[in-house]
């Protein structure tokens, strides 16, 4: 058996829009971030999980530690799991460095979704990852799928689309305190409800930014860090997946459908190897591709009750100086969504609060973290709680 | 926000299915205007997409057989931007999840509606448009 697994080391490129790097620079500097803040080079790594960028080549995990002069890997492998594969690549990082197989393994992924894509093709790219034959001829898109599913939420509970503005308002507050966050002036539930409507019933601001970026974490044996005090360690992990067409995911399956996700599967695993309860969260890096994204989160892992997120974000618990503040960077909302790997951020902001480093997002307390990762209209999860290797 | 003429879109320029072995048979009924799923010989449950097992029992024995064309809406939305994509100037349109009353459920288009006539739960009635020779969506009306 090796040592126990840590997060050593997290880095990220600058977020937003990036015309004048190219995705491979800015995405190898996020890996260089990553490796210096662990205390080590390329050459320490012994392993690799990408996510992909929409990039055709099914060996593109080994042509990147190709670029990195990294020749022998005991681990290199990409996530085929959109949004939710890097909280998922995180369990097989600690798998492999548990079992003694991994020293060092670096999780990266980065897009360039704003400046590096003809007008509007980031949306045809992830139409590739719903179904092409049942679904797009219909002219679904990304947006329509969580329209559908917000709207069915909003139809089950008898509420407004305010719900769902309320996610937005709330994710701002935090985007405000952060200097690198893309959309930082304070909103209200108003200016949510008047954005122009994409589909119903999510507006402009109900959706995630479109933008570059890229971000990376190691996950290392615990002690082989140029700083052990600063290395993060996992409290508890839960995945689950559930259906592609967003049709089988409405008929459902016992108590599941499509607004009763199996994020409570991952979320009851997560909780219980933790030996903690949602309450005991002191801060929820909460994924936000869309505001509905979140409000299911929220009630099926319990931090509310059903049909409530509502009232819960709207009490102020989840606000920068609430009881348990989420999404603290600004999210995939309001500070940056460079594609799939948007996820990260709220994986590495997660980091940060654990080592008391997020500067002005800095929650007060925040010795244990949660961090969701969700792809593919609401069906694949990963929820991570972290706290300080050293505690 | 009312439209002019209701949702009807054109189906201009819309992506295509690629049409496998397992899935022929249902283009197939959907171009003659009456569609057919697989339903269990097994369990009697309705599957939709079309594919070898029953989702419910795992049985490979099935019969294609007609759908009445009646169900109910699920979920809908109605899709006010679709930018990049092919069809873009075709919108707005109204994409929802009908559950027809053989149980299973499908994504289609609602058409000749405004959208605050939409509501879950509202019954439908299929009717069907083409793409070109090859594939014609089924798609719904309210009844
Ligand atoms: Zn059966």
């Amino acid at each position: 058996m090796g040592k126990k697994a840590v997060i050593s080391g997290i880095g990220e490129s600058r977020l937003g829009k990036l015309p004048d790097q190219t995705m491979l620079e800015f995405t190898f500097e996020a890996a260089k971030k990553a490796c210096d803040d662990a205390g080590i080079t390329f050459q320490d790594l012994d392993g690799l999980i990408l996510h992909p960028a929409f990039h055709v080549s099914p060996r593109y995990h080994i042509y990147m530690t190709e670029m990195m002069g990294l020749y022998c890997k005991t681990y290199c492998d990409t996530t085929q799991m959109g949004g939710a594969g890097f909280g998922a690549a995180l369990e097989r990082a600690k798998g492999a460095v548990e079992s003694g197989q991994s020293r060092h393994i670096l999780i990266l992924g980065g897009e360039k979704m704003a400046t590096g894509m003809a007008s509007g093709a980031a949306m045809m790219a992830s139409a590739g990852a719903h179904n092409l034959d049942f679904e797009y001829p219909f002219g679904a898109t990304v947006p329509s799928y969580y329209g559908m599913l917000a709207q069915r939420y909003l139809y089950e509970y008898g509420k407004g689309p305010e719900t769902f503005a309320q996610v937005a308002v709330t994710i701002r507050k935090h985007a405000h305190r952060n200097p690198l966050a893309y959309m930082r002036d304070l909103i209200t539930v108003d200016d949510v409800l008047n954005s122009r409507m994409v589909s119903e019933p999510h507006h402009l601001l109900d959706c995630a930014l479109v933008s570059d970026g890229a971000g990376a974490y190691v996950v290392s044996a615990q002690g082989t860090s140029k700083d052990p005090k600063r290395e993060v360690g996992f409290l508890g992990f839960g995945q689950a997946q559930s259906f592609y067409h967003m049709a089988q995911l409405a008929r459902g399956y016992g108590d599941h459908d499509l607004i009763h996700s199996v994020i409570d599967v991952a979320g009851k695993r997560a909780f219980g190897e933790a030996g903690l309860k949602p309450e005991d969260m002191d801060v929820i890096e909460i994924y936000d591709s869309f505001t509905s994204t979140v409000v299911i989160q929220l009630e099926d892992l319990g931090f509310c009750g059903r049909g409530e997120a509502g009232e819960w974000l709207a009490s102020g618990i989840a606000d920068p100086d609430g009881a348990q503040p989420m999404t603290t960077h600004g999210g995939l909302l309001s500070c940056a969504h460079p594609g799939a790997s948007g996820g990260m951020h709220h994986i590495i902001e997660a980091v940060k609060q654990v080592r008391h480093e997020a500067g002005p997002t800095q929650a007060k307390k925040a010795d244990v973290v949660l961090a969701t990762s969700v792809s593919a209209v609401a069906s694949n999860f990963a929820v991570t709680i972290l706290n300080s290797a050293a505690a | 926000m009312t439209v002019e003429n209701n949702l009807n879109p054109s189906l201009k320029n819309r992506p295509l299915p690629t049409i496998i072995q397992d899935t022929a048979r249902f283009w197939e009924s959907a171009r003659e205007h009456a569609v057919e799923l697989q339903k269990c010989d097994e369990c009697g449950y309705w599957r939709f997409y079309p594919g070898p097992v029953c989702h419910s029992c795992g049985s490979f024995a099935y019969t294609w057989t007609p759908i009445s064309g009646k169900g109910k809406i699920w979920t809908y939305t109605v899709l006010y931007r679709a930018r990049g994509n092919a069809y873009q100037d075709d919108v707005p349109i109204a994409i929802g999840l009908i559950e027809l009353e053989e149980g299973a459920i499908l994504m289609s288009n609602i058409i000749d509606c405004q959208p605050e006539d939409l509501k879950i739960g509202l019954e439908v009635i299929i009717d069907y448009g083409a793409i070109n020779d090859e594939v014609t969506l089924p798609l719904f009306r309210l009844a």
